[in-house]
């Protein structure tokens, strides 16, 4: 049984969803997010990243399969400043959509799901993500 | 529920493609461990094989259907007004199968059988 005073504070609080007017705090600035939400955003960050590197791959790969001057041409675009900090981009961008979607992968098979796991296994990524990155770039940029 | 309804499907195929994709990733680093490309020529026979290019040939469409479900569910997750959405959906198509036009342009022309 429901007096009339609950009744009214639920309509009221009805209009205001319906409305929209709850309040909202959703500065991301200011909300301190867990490993879990980083490693998640960055994921989609990484992937809208490659996503927008696929005609400049493309354009690569045509003129370095066309003619010795477009592979040469493909070369000193790659091996220019502006080219390797493309390519630094690309790689932590790669590295962390890899690392990061093999966590989401093994969450589908319920591995590393609990909320503990969950979280030293985001760290896990990042520091994955770190030491491969910084192995690639030396190895194929540097 | 049916399978494409649910979501599954676009599930599914994301998953599909993203093993493919780091598969053919390996294979490629574990290529360059042991074999250097020093010239064009050495580089540019590395397609002539049909088996090679359609194998590259498929890395590529499976990139643009794991770019199209990834994509999609960023539109999804932002862009809340109907006309815009649709709109912007058709485009990431569009973008996504001119790509792969384009690719298979690139590859094919280089087949020798």
């Amino acid at each position: 049984m429901t007096g009339r005073a609950d009744d009214l504070f639920y309509t009221y609080i009805q209009m205001n969803i319906i409305k929209n007017k709850r309040p909202k705090n959703l500065n991301l600035l200011k909300i301190r997010m867990p490993v879990t939400a980083v490693v998640s955003i960055l994921h989609r960050v990484s992937g809208i990243v490659l996503f927008l590197s696929i005609p400049y791959i493309l354009w690569l790969l045509s003129n370095s399969l066309n003619s010795v001057e477009g592979f040469n041409y493909a070369l000193s675009i790659v091996r220019s400043d502006f080219g390797k900090f493309i390519s630094i981009v690309l790689l932590w961008a790669i590295t962390h959509h890899f690392f990061a979607g093999v966590r989401f992968l093994l969450l589908d098979m319920d591995i590393a799901i609990s909320r503990y796991v969950a979280l030293k296994a985001a760290w896990l990524v990042q520091i994955l993500v770190v030491i491969t990155f910084v192995t690639l770039v030396f190895k194929v940029v540097v | 529920m049916s399978w494409q309804a649910s979501g599954y499907r676009a599930w599914f195929l994301q998953r599909l493609s993203a093993i493919y994709i780091v598969a053919c990733l390996f294979v490629v680093i574990g290529f360059l461990l042991f074999n250097s490309i020093s010239s064009f020529y050495s580089w540019q026979s590395l397609f002539y094989a049909p088996v090679t290019n359609i194998l590259v040939l498929l890395f590529f469409i499976a990139i643009m259907v794991h770019a199209w479900v990834g994509i999609r569910d960023v539109i999804l997750d932002y862009v809340h007004n109907a006309i815009a959405r649709v709109l912007m959906l058709n485009l990431l198509m569009l973008f996504l199968i001119s790509m792969a036009v384009w690719v298979s342009y690139i590859l094919f022309t280089l087949v020798k059988l």
